[in-house]
């Protein structure tokens, strides 16, 4: 750019370009949807499988092992996002509240497990990732995650009613819908 | 009568540089660079002269080896932005 004298239909149109070439990449976001969805679908499942069908004393084991996992694959891909990413934007300040509150309310809710009872624990959490997906859904605007979020929140309410067993299958499905099908959507999009 | 434009804020390079601004939290260096296509040199000196102005600041850090610039808006250059968007739209009322 050489300096020259503007005319105000310049400078109208500097404003215009510069304002549009600064566009959120919802696509970094697909990635934790993936990595989170399919780390808690497979503990999910292998805690089903280890109480039903193995009858192992501690089917609860692959939690703390896939979310192990689960943290230090975030904290490495996080790390490189934040490598090669040349701004922060009002968004991604915001997502990172969401998502860090969602990580407090989650700990609180699994060390409470105890006293709040085990065939509670779970739909409530049901309940805080349909929060997450939902928030997120309205903080890109993109419709799956929070269609994602509202099947959900059903999914949870559902959960409330169901033994615990028939609790992993429904938190199973609910990450289908509020994690993996938006996220692939997500990482997908233009 | 027609308000006068903000001088510091009516040139090409320096509207571009407040523009891309306005809409993130902050920017690296050379994300202003790509963005303006422009020179290392005249983006040097038109950020200086916007920060001397008090419309933006500028940290200087490092990633690994290598040094980092990150600019941010500041209250003053928002209010001047703003502004400046307030007083071209009075130039298309008038037209």
């Amino acid at each position: 750019m050489n300096p020259k004298e503007l005319d105000p239909k310049e400078s109208l149109a500097i404003i215009t370009k510069m304002i549009h070439q600064t566009q959120f990449n919802a696509k970094h976001q697909a990635v934790f949807f993936l990595l989170w969805g399919w780390l808690t679908l497979i503990a999910a499942i292998g805690h089903y499988l280890l109480l039903e069908v193995a009858h192992y004393k501690m089917p609860w084991i692959v939690w703390p092992i896939m979310m192990i996992l689960g943290g230090v694959a975030a904290a490495i891909i996080g790390s490189r996002q934040a490598r090669v990413k040349l701004t922060a934007t009002h968004l991604d300040r915001s997502l990172a509240y969401l998502w860090g509150g969602f990580a407090v309310f989650l700990l609180t809710i699994l060390g409470c497990m105890p006293w709040i009872g085990f065939s509670k624990t779970y739909p409530i959490i049901m309940l805080l990732y349909a929060l997450g997906t939902f928030v997120t859904g309205g903080i890109l605007q993109f419709m799956p995650l929070k269609i994602g979020a509202i099947a959900c929140w059903l999914l949870a309410i559902a959960a409330f009613f169901v033994p615990f067993s028939l609790q992993l299958i429904l938190l199973g499905a609910s990450i289908i819908v509020a994690y993996l099908i938006p996220g692939y959507l997500l990482q997908q999009k233009q | 009568m027609l308000k006068k434009l903000d001088p510091l804020l009516h040139n090409e390079l320096r509207l571009a540089i407040m523009s891309l601004l306005m809409t993130v939290d902050d920017a690296e260096f050379n994300y202003l660079l790509e963005k303006t296509e422009s020179t290392r040199g005249n983006l040097s000196v038109q950020i200086q002269k916007l920060k001397n102005a008090g419309y933006l600041s500028v940290k200087k850090t490092f990633r690994g080896n290598y040094p980092l610039t990150i600019c941010k808006i500041d209250p003053l250059g928002r209010a001047a932005f703003e502004e400046y968007v307030k007083t071209i739209s009075t130039y298309f009322k008038g037209t």
